[in-house]
């Protein structure tokens, strides 16, 4: 897939914003919590990395790789969905006590990567 | 269960419903945007659960005595057990008759595990609206205790719906497509 050069730069700035607001969510409160949603979207696209490696390349009428690779594809969808779930959950439920009573900790949501 | 087999068996001469289906739905593309969506749906209807699940178990609920506990999860597991059941099933070996390539015994049984797979996820769903019924509306709890309970029906059923959209994108026909790996 070519990408043009600018879709690269817009995504890469993208990217940098997503990750400097979850660095400064868990810096301003001591809580680090939100680096579980950077870390569950890092390992996003692994299922369908090593599913394409596991299916067999050579022969594209095989069904049988088709399942592996339709598996990968739905966990891979199920843990960029689940990055947004935890932004969400974190958001509303306070992990950690908070000193002042009906303080919560407000998380920011990481940029998808890619 | 029957507009999805005569979706598989559907030549152009054989078709039993009067709607064909829509040209953009045969594109190759279909099929890998309804397994991510399949994905999308299971973890958002997980996270439903997750959700209630924190929500009692964290300081904001430390007054009341309604908690989730294994009960609750049941249904969830049954209704997660069925998909997988559902979805591993090589879905040709459904139609096969005793005359062709796939031997004579092979079509009842996939038919029998088909049938357990969705008695499991009906039976999940029904299990999560029944711990709604007894656990939370008999005792006519207010709306955070009364959230669990609806949580945990709402993610049983968008399970069901996740494994309906995995199970029809990929009967998809694909005989036109080409799966080019990377």
């Amino acid at each position: 897939m070519a990408a043009g050069l600018k879709t690269i730069i817009a995504l890469s700035f993208v990217l940098a914003i997503g990750f400097l607001l979850v660095i400064l969510s868990s810096a301003l409160w001591r809580n680090y919590l939100p680096l579980l949603v950077v870390a569950t979207y890092v390992l996003a696209p692994l299922p369908n990395w090593i599913c394409s490696r596991c299916s067999n390349p050579d022969d594209f009428m095989e069904s049988s790789g088709s399942a592996v690779l339709d598996f990968g594809r739905f966990c891979t969808g199920f843990l960029v969905v689940m990055g947004i779930g935890e932004s969400f959950d974190l958001f509303f439920i306070p992990f950690v006590r908070a000193p002042k009573e009906g303080e919560e900790k407000e998380e920011k949501e990481g940029a998808e990567t890619g | 269960m029957g507009l999805l087999v005569a979706r598989t068996a559907d030549m152009s001469d054989h078709r039993l419903f009067r709607f064909q289906r829509p040209q953009w739905l045969n594109s190759p593309n279909a099929r890998t945007a309804g397994v991510y969506l399949a994905g999308a749906l299971f973890s958002i209807g997980f996270f439903f659960f997750i959700d209630a699940s924190t929500y009692s178990h964290s300081h904001l609920n430390a007054g009341s005595d309604v908690h989730i506990k294994f009960v609750d999860w049941i249904p969830g597991i049954c209704s997660a057990l069925g998909m997988l059941v559902i979805n591993s099933i090589e879905k040709t070996r459904l139609s096969a008759d005793s005359y062709s390539y796939s031997g004579t015994g092979v079509a009842w049984k996939a038919r029998l595990v088909l049938f357990l797979g969705f008695a499991l996820m009906a039976g999940g769903l029904a299990g999560s609206v029944a711990v709604l019924v007894l656990k939370y509306v008999v005792p006519e709890y207010g709306f955070p205790a009364l959230y669990f309970g609806i949580a945990n029906v709402v993610a049983n059923g968008l399970i069901m719906l996740s494994s309906v959209v995995l199970w029809v994108s990929q009967n998809m026909e694909d005989d036109y497509t080409y799966n080019l790996a990377l």
